[in-house]
């Protein structure tokens, strides 16, 4: 007896099998997301921290869904730098940084999710939060470092993320995320 | 015959067809952990490790597995290497003496605390026992940071142990990142 397997969702698409395996997608859920245009990335450029133990990044997650950051990458000026990256906070502090817009990373997308996301120089002040990792980027000047996270760093709705410097200097960083 | 895949489960939930192929999930265990609020950090800094001795401690007091994914960090000496050992038999100074570290759920959702016994310690834990697991440099730059991804996971059962030890002194800075096996 054969089988065929059939579109659950009612296209009329059926599985093919080439080279005797059975094709399946093997997109991650951040290439799923994006195709959905759920995929995004906030850019910190050439932000300077101001000093140790001063709260430089900040973002809420204002959707209903979850925020899965999944990669930060970036450099920075100073090689002693170190980021506390730290969830869960009660406030958003000043709330007086530079705004930062998120930019899909679908270029046939127009939508945006519904964050907060900000920068400055000045200590954001950002109150409580629960250290869940340190990123170091390159302890070479300028050299670029990437963070992957294989679980994700999930904020889930109306809850915030901040990051603290260990110290001053220009800092780059780009931060990805989907919305699930 | 023309078949559609349902889950098992009876949520009435069906298997989607794109472009000829089983759309599948390709989520890590680890993102499905953590989704469920299962999935923690155990950050470790320790200034200064002395050469030979035990840094960093982990007991899994959870009737699930725990499976390490993921451990990064860095050294202030570019020499240092850090030895992981299995099943040591017993907590050393770890709960007496150690720094007590307090898992972070990598959920913002979630607050559920992680069931284990965590701590680092400058001064020597004096774990008895273990065997080595893997041996790791961060970088042969000081201070570089370094990430090592473990696709089958270390995996710490019930009530089993993992301990640290450094080749010499110096600051370590180390993420460990687990969840537990549902």
């Amino acid at each position: 007896m054969n089988t065929l397997i059939e579109d659950g969702m009612g296209s009329g698409g059926v599985a093919a099998v080439a080279n005797n395996e059975l094709q399946v997608t093997t997109e991650t859920e951040a290439m799923k997301a994006n195709f959905r245009g759920d995929a995004f990335t906030v850019v910190a450029d050439s932000v300077d921290p101001g000093g140790a133990g001063e709260d430089w990044f900040y973002m809420m997650n204002n959707d209903s869904r979850n925020l899965i950051i999944y990669r930060i990458d970036g450099w920075c000026a100073s090689t002693d730098e170190e980021f506390n990256v730290l969830l869960g906070a009660s406030d958003a502090g000043s709330d007086a940084g530079d705004v930062i817009t998120p930019v899909s990373n679908n270029t046939g997308s127009g939508k945006l999710p519904d964050i907060d996301c900000t920068s400055d120089a000045t200590n954001l002040a950002i109150t409580g939060g629960d250290l869940v990792t340190t990123l170091k980027f390159d302890h070479t000047t300028l050299q670029h470092n990437t963070h992957l996270f294989p679980s994700g760093i999930i904020l889930a709705p109306n809850t915030r993320l901040h990051m603290e410097a260990s110290g001053g200097g220009i800092v780059h960083m780009n931060l990805y995320f989907y919305m699930d | 015959m023309k078949t559609v895949i349902e889950d098992g489960m009876g949520t009435g939930g069906k298997a989607k067809i794109e472009k000829n192929a089983v759309a599948v999930s390709t989520a890590t265990e680890a993102l499905k952990a953590n989704l469920k609020g299962n999935c923690y950090s155990a950050l470790c800094d320790v200034t200064s490790a002395v050469a030979a001795k035990d840094f960093f401690f982990l007991r899994n007091a959870d009737e699930r597995d725990l499976v390490i994914f993921k451990i990064e960090g860095w050294a202030d000496d570019a020499s240092q290497e850090v030895t992981i050992e299995l099943n040591a038999t017993d907590d050393g100074q770890a709960i007496v003496a150690g720094d007590v570290i307090i898992p972070i759920n990598m959920n913002s959702a979630f607050d559920n605390a992680a069931a284990v016994v965590c701590a680092s310690d400058a001064t020597d834990l004096a774990v008895t026992g273990g065997d080595t697991a893997a041996i790791l440099a961060f970088d042969a730059v000081a201070l570089q940071h370094r990430a090592f991804d473990f696709p089958a996971g270390i995996i710490l059962s019930t009530g089993r142990r993992l301990h640290c030890n450094c080749s010499i002194d110096g600051l370590i800075n180390m993420n460990v990142y687990f969840y537990f096996k549902e």
